[in-house]
């Protein structure tokens, strides 16, 4: 029997409530000393499963949530804060671009008009969409998916995110800080559903190195 | 002009993060204290461990056992953290754990037996590499199968059984030895 095999053997009762194989165990021990040791060793790492494991502290889980949550770039979780930080920053730093879109019906013809932004390299440049509606649209779904080298200032690495919210009466602007790495920028698509309708915007975004700021 | 909030969405993945966490909370905290020995420890590496949970949350949102997910997570962590906080564990570690093994005694006859037996491993558990440590309180202290303990550490199970073996045959020695001096087993290949 190799020792490894032996090994993990004695850590398995049952093979010590055979007989058979408890005899083949003893065998073994009798004749090698790293075995024994680790028979020892198992006895003692036994001994200690047998212990209780002291209780966290009451409020660990609720301090280790709420950190691991918060502790995302861009406040990912500050409360009704990001996306209008987002919007103010966007009058500082300059629309790069205000999109305006109406939502229609099954069957009607979709936008082909494709606008293109330029965003320089690693900082984030605040793309503007304007979602018109006449009457207040409850619930409606919100889907911006990311394609190519580009993300969403505090959602790095998410193709899709997805959420639903209230839209009232007229103009509701969304604003998405992009974020471009360089590597030639991508596509942002957002799509907005409810109940039957959908509208599916789109816009180019180009990754604006600084020789092309200069 | 009304602005449109992303907040509900995020709120509503944050509390799906939340119940993945509350679920899966314990057994990581048991595993981590049984590593490190240290309540105030296990709660950090469970809440780092946690913090990259979130990080790629809508990722192992999909996965068939999430919990494998972080505690392989748990795994790396640990075994790759900086060893500066070893020296303070070593000198926290005996009151700490005796306190623990003491309130869990089976009787009052075995105590004596039991809590030499505990002491003894307490004395020298810090000194043993924080990999087979690993290994040994998730195999032998709290029994996660072989086949676990592949998908925790991606190692194969031949090399699991070895180094599990190994590291027995080190542990069993220092606590005879009673101290963590002994380094060598096996024709002096060291662990």
């Amino acid at each position: 029997m190799k020792c490894e095999d032996c090994s993990m053997r004695l850590a398995d009762p049952l093979v010590w409530a055979d007989a058979g194989s408890r005899g083949q165990l003893i065998e073994h021990l009798a004749g090698c000393g790293d075995c024994r040791d680790a028979l020892s060793a198992l006895d003692a790492l036994h001994t200690v499963r047998a212990a209780p494991v002291p209780q966290p502290h009451r409020d660990a889980i609720d301090r280790i949530i709420e950190t691991a949550t918060a502790g995302r770039r861009a406040g990912i979780l500050r409360p009704n804060g990001f996306w209008a930080g987002a919007a103010a920053g966007a009058a500082a730093a300059g629309l790069v671009a205000a999109l305006w879109l109406t939502l229609t019906g099954p069957g009607e013809r979709p936008d082909v008009y494709i606008p293109q932004v330029a965003i320089a390299s690693h900082q984030p440049g605040y793309v503007n969409i304007g979602i018109e509606s006449a009457v207040a649209l409850r619930r409606a779904e919100i889907h911006v998916a990311l394609r190519g080298a580009i993300d969403l200032e505090g959602f790095e690495g998410q193709r899709d995110i997805r959420w639903t919210t209230d839209l009232e009466p007229g103009i509701n602007e969304l604003t998405l800080p992009v974020l471009t790495n360089g590597q030639g920028g991508g596509q942002l698509i957002v799509e907005v559903y409810h109940g039957d309708k959908l509208k599916t915007f789109t816009v180019d975004v180009h990754a604006l190195s600084s020789g092309d700021a200069a | 002009m009304a602005s449109i909030r992303l907040f509900d969405g995020r709120r509503q993945g944050a509390k799906r993060f939340e119940a993945l966490v509350r679920q899966h909370y314990m057994s990581l905290y048991r595993v981590a204290y049984r590593w490190t020995q240290s309540v105030e420890d296990a709660e950090d590496l469970v809440q780092e461990t946690c913090g990259r949970a979130w990080r790629r949350f809508e990722e192992i949102e999909q996965l068939e056992r999430p919990s494998a997910w972080m505690m392989r997570v748990m795994y790396r962590l640990f075994v790759d953290l900086t060893r500066r906080h070893d020296r303070r564990q070593v000198d926290a570690l005996d009151d700490s754990l005796l306190a623990t093994l003491e309130a869990g005694s089976p009787g009052p006859d075995e105590q004596a037996e039991w809590s030499a037996k505990a002491a003894r491993l307490v004395s020298v558990w810090p000194h043993i590499d924080r990999d087979n440590r690993a290994l040994l309180a998730l195999h032998d202290i709290e029994g996660y199968t072989l086949a676990e303990l592949t998908e925790i550490t991606g190692l194969k199970e031949g090399t699991l059984k070895s180094r599990l073996h190994r590291a027995r045959v080190l542990l069993g020695r220092m606590l005879q030895a009673g101290t963590g001096e002994v380094r060598h087993i096996g024709g002096g290949k060291r662990l």
